[in-house]
């Protein structure tokens, strides 16, 4: 037998070949190097005991159950009994079930910990795998911890027919009370997750987390193919072929795994603790500021010439959503992906620290080289932008964390692949959803606010804007063109469309400004974030401090005053210019 | 309370032989409080630092080797220390010395092989891996990287001595039986390749990986001019994947044997192409196998 054969080889002189760079690597080096080659960073597979030791602290894991055997409900015999099958692989791992669960801590973080070793046949989802699996979501249910489950599986396990399959309805729904009640569940997709696991509980997570080069998909690749006759994408059913299909949260190095995870964990905990606090309470987590205090009174604003106004909001050192997020918030740790198509980097979204209260962060970027724009497609998000944008607003409505958007955008992408994945019904969407999540919302427009592309993202309980920020229905060239007949006459129609903030906040668009260092933001880009970050905080104190009733029945009466009469206020004629 | 260093020699490798490496180290090193220069508290103290990741274990053990430079074992541990940091010439010459001391340490004779590997000196570090694995019998660490190293120089017939002896000590070390089965496949010994392909059909339990072995199968039977035998495992093979799996290939077999259908039919080398590639990344499906089944990482 393997086991009993490498038992008598000369173990410490174990070597192994890297399958990707064909370096030898010494075992003691691999084991040192968490099993990553230190030649090539290949990802060797771990077993999952290898796997609990690198991600929990020392010493805390506490397995619970004991392993259940696994039934053979069946009485299935191929070749040999199932049975024989069972207790040739417990032999072989030295597990019973090739599964396991428990309690432990990441840095002192309670966890409750589910995995899948893929040595016990394949990793296959049998009866006691599900158990597992399920147990611990119940335990974390019931305990209100977090769930992290490490998966590694071929598939469903085919011994035990219809049973296996139940598994991921069983597993399934397990995840699915948790997302109900908003206990968090990480979920870490090894190398190699396939078929009945990866269409069940292991994507069904909060934050779906994986691993440079571990191979992710429903059927195998060879078997696809084969059905397709035509050659794959290169990386096909890789993780970073899931992470551009919009598919993965995030993709670390397992050096980062931890922290990464940490990280999580800790802005969770942050967010069950305020669950239960009332507004004032909740309030007191946010940071002593030290940023300027937003200005909500027109007149106290300089008046600027709004086609100066559009040249500062777009001048390439201004800074973008991930510049002011640097500044203006404690931590930030990105999460991507819609979960259907793709992933749209004009659009990045993640938890965030603002003093002691976790929030969601959501925003469009542009960024300021050539090839960063290009990253970012200019800052226009695709439909894959807005889907993702508002699974984080589901996210965060689970966890009752408030929301702040950086709107930046001078309009969501007109493209052709844009049209065909609903590009309207994106936006769409995501303004009725704005408009009726269960938690505090706060938006502002930092640089450009193009039309339904920025509103998709600004539907928020209190919108602000930094003073030399733009928001308009149409770009100014736009409006020039089509109304004023004249392409040069941008300047007019941008004075004419009355984008500016002044105007906007005598209209009832704007909450309050943002203001900023003489000469505009990218002047001094630190003092821009902590003026954001002072103007977050105000608005975020009063609204926790409102109860869901109220906060609901003022965001809807804040769309709805837009055009009624007698509530819209009305703009003097402009003067001195035809 | 003053320890001795007898004391603490015998405590450490108490310690050590229990897998207690942290108790081991602690020890040993109070030992060499009293007896800084005892080789073997030295010696203990570098083994089990190694096993903690204690960064003076190079240091105990190259002090042992200085004080005894004629101790085979001292520098043998001290290559595998330098090893395991990194540093693969320095462990190359610690192995040569042990191995000069003590011509019987195999141990040191294989990581001796894969140092010179590892240095890009193939041919010498073949040389060594092939004396550790002619000294032992049955599986071995060394006759494994041979299976590898010879099927780099294209010497399929020295891989497959190798890879016969890996799966007569182990039958069911599913790598080295895949191998077996595409080496003997590329020598054209078919019957060999069919006996290894029927057997992973029967080890790998893995969802998924039901198909790669009926594709090594249906590449004998293909080398063989058997049509008909191969036919029937592409039936089976399209059982597995209904969408579709093997149909050219199917289309190519009744082709063979003068049916004519309304497939386009593709060429023998297409067939063995695309079979060929199915074999490649059943290859690298299992290209893990042999670390998950370390000792170490044993549950």
């Amino acid at each position: 037998m393997a086991d009993l054969a490498l038992a008598s080889r000369e173990v410490s002189a174990e070597w192994f070949r890297c399958p990707s760079c064909e370096a030898f690597v010494y075992h003691k080096r691999l084991k040192r190097n968490l099993g990553v080659c230190p030649e090539c960073n290949y990802h060797f597979r771990l077993r999952i005991r290898e796997r609990l030791a690198q991600l929990l602290d020392a010493d805390s894991f506490e397995e619970l159950g004991g392993e259940a055997e696994p039934l053979d409900a069946l009485s299935f015999t191929d070749s040999k009994p199932y049975a024989e099958r069972i207790r040739d692989a417990q032999r072989k791992t030295g597990m019973r079930s090739g599964a396991l669960y428990g309690r432990g801590t990441i840095d002192g973080s309670p966890v409750v910990v589910a995995g899948i070793d893929f040595n016990f046949i394949g990793g296959s989802m049998s009866g006691a795998v599900g158990d597992a699996i399920t147990l611990a979501a119940e335990l974390a249910l019931e305990s209100r911890t977090p769930l992290l489950a490490i998966s590694a599986s071929g598939g469903a396990r085919m011994q035990e027919g219809c049973v296996s399959l139940m598994q991921m309805a069983k597993t399934g729904q397990a995840v699915g009370r948790l997302a109900e009640q908003g206990v968090l569940f990480i979920s870490l997709l090894t190398d190699p997750t396939y078929g009945g696991v990866s269409a069940s509980y292991a994507t069904l997570g909060d934050v779906l987390i994986s691993e440079p080069g571990a191979h992710i998909g429903f059927a195998g690749p060879s078997v696809i193919e084969q059905t397709i006759h035509q050659q794959l994408p290169e990386g096909f059913q890789t993780a970073e072929f899931l992470v551009e299909h919009g598919m993965l949260d995030v993709l670390e190095p397992r050096e980062n795994l931890r922290r990464t995870i940490r990280n999580l964990l800790e802005l969770h905990s942050r967010a069950e603790a305020a669950r239960t606090e009332h507004g004032a309470a909740r309030a007191h987590r946010l940071p002593d500021t030290e940023g300027a205090p937003p200005i909500s009174d027109p007149d106290a604003l300089a008046v600027t010439d709004p086609w100066e106004v559009v040249e500062r909001a777009r001048h390439i050192d201004r800074p973008r959503m991930l510049d002011l997020v640097g500044v203006a918030f404690d931590e930030f740790h990105e999460l991507r992906g819609d979960r259907l198509f793709g992933e749209d980097r004009a659009i990045i979204g993640g938890l965030g620290r603002l003093g002691e209260l976790a929030v969601m962060v959501i925003g469009q970027q542009k960024g300021h080289t050539t090839s960063e724009m290009m990253e970012h497609n200019f800052g226009m998000p695709e439909p894959e932008g807005y889907r993702k944008a508002m699974r984080l607003m589901r996210y965060a409505e689970r966890f009752g964390l408030p929301i702040v958007t950086i709107v930046d955008t001078p309009g969501a992408y007109p493209g052709i692949g844009a049209e065909e994945r609903g590009q309207s019904v994106a936006i769409a969407e995501s303004i009725m959803l704005m408009s009726r999540l269960r938690v505090p919302t706060v938006a502002v427009v930092t640089g450009e606010g193009g039309s339904g592309g920025a509103l998709a993202l600004a539907t928020g309980d209190r919108v602000l804007m930094m003073e030399n920020a733009y928001y308009s229905v149409i770009s100014p060239e736009g409006c020039s063109t089509i109304l004023f007949k004249d392409a040069t006459a941008a300047p007019r129609a941008a004075k004419a469309l009355r984008i500016t903030s002044p105007d906007l906040l005598r209209l009832g668009v704007m909450d309050a400004v943002v203001p900023e260092p003489d000469g505009g933001a990218h002047t001094n880009p630190g003092v821009a974030g902590a003026n954001l970050r002072a103007a977050l905080t105000a608005s975020l104190a009063e609204l926790l401090s409102l109860d869901l009733d109220e906060l609901l029945a003022q965001r809807y009466d804040r769309f709805r005053k837009f055009g009624a009469p007698g509530r819209q206020p009305v703009l003097s004629p402009i003067t001195g210019e035809p | 309370m003053t320890v001795t260093s007898d004391e603490a020699r015998e405590r450490s490798r108490v310690h050590f032989e229990a897998e207690e490496f942290d108790a081991s180290l602690r020890e040993a090193l109070s030992g060499l409080d009293s007896s800084p220069q005892d080789v073997s508290l030295l010696v203990l103290a570098g083994r089990a630092g190694v096993e903690v990741d204690s960064a003076e274990a190079v240091e105990h053990l190259r002090r042992a080797t200085e004080l005894a430079p004629e101790d085979a074992g001292a520098w043998h541990h001290l290559g595998e220390a330098l090893a395991a940091e990194g540093l693969t010439l320095e462990a190359g010459e610690a192995f040569r010395r042990a191995v000069e001391l003590d011509p019987q340490d195999n141990v040191a004779l294989t990581h001796l092989g894969h140092t010179s590997l590892a240095a890009g000196r193939d041919q010498e570090g073949v040389g060594y891996l092939a004396q550790a694995a002619g000294s032992v019998d049955g599986a071995s660490t060394a006759a494994i990287s041979l299976v590898d190293m010879y099927r780099s120089f294209g010497q399929n017939e020295e891989a497959l001595a190798q890879a016969r002896r890996l799966v007569d000590a182990a039958a069911d070390d599913i790598p080295a039986w895949i191998d077996v089965a595409e080496l003997s496949l590329a020598v054209g010994e078919l019957d060999e390749a069919r006996v290894a392909f029927e057997r992973l059909r029967d080890l790998d339990e893995v969802p998924g990986h039901e198909a790669y072995p009926l594709h090594g199968l249906m590449r004998v039977e293909i080398g063989r001019e058997q049509w008909a035998a191969a036919e029937a495992l592409a039936v089976q093979s399209a059982a597995i994947d209904p969408q579709g799996l093997g149909v050219d290939v199917i289309a190519f077999l009744r082709a063979q044997r003068g049916e004519e259908g309304q497939e386009p039919v593709p060429t023998r080398a297409q067939v063995e192409e695309s079979l060929d590639a199915s074999l490649s990344e059943y290859r690298r499906m299992h290209a893990d196998d042999r670390r998950l089944q370390a000792r170490e990482n044993l549950g």
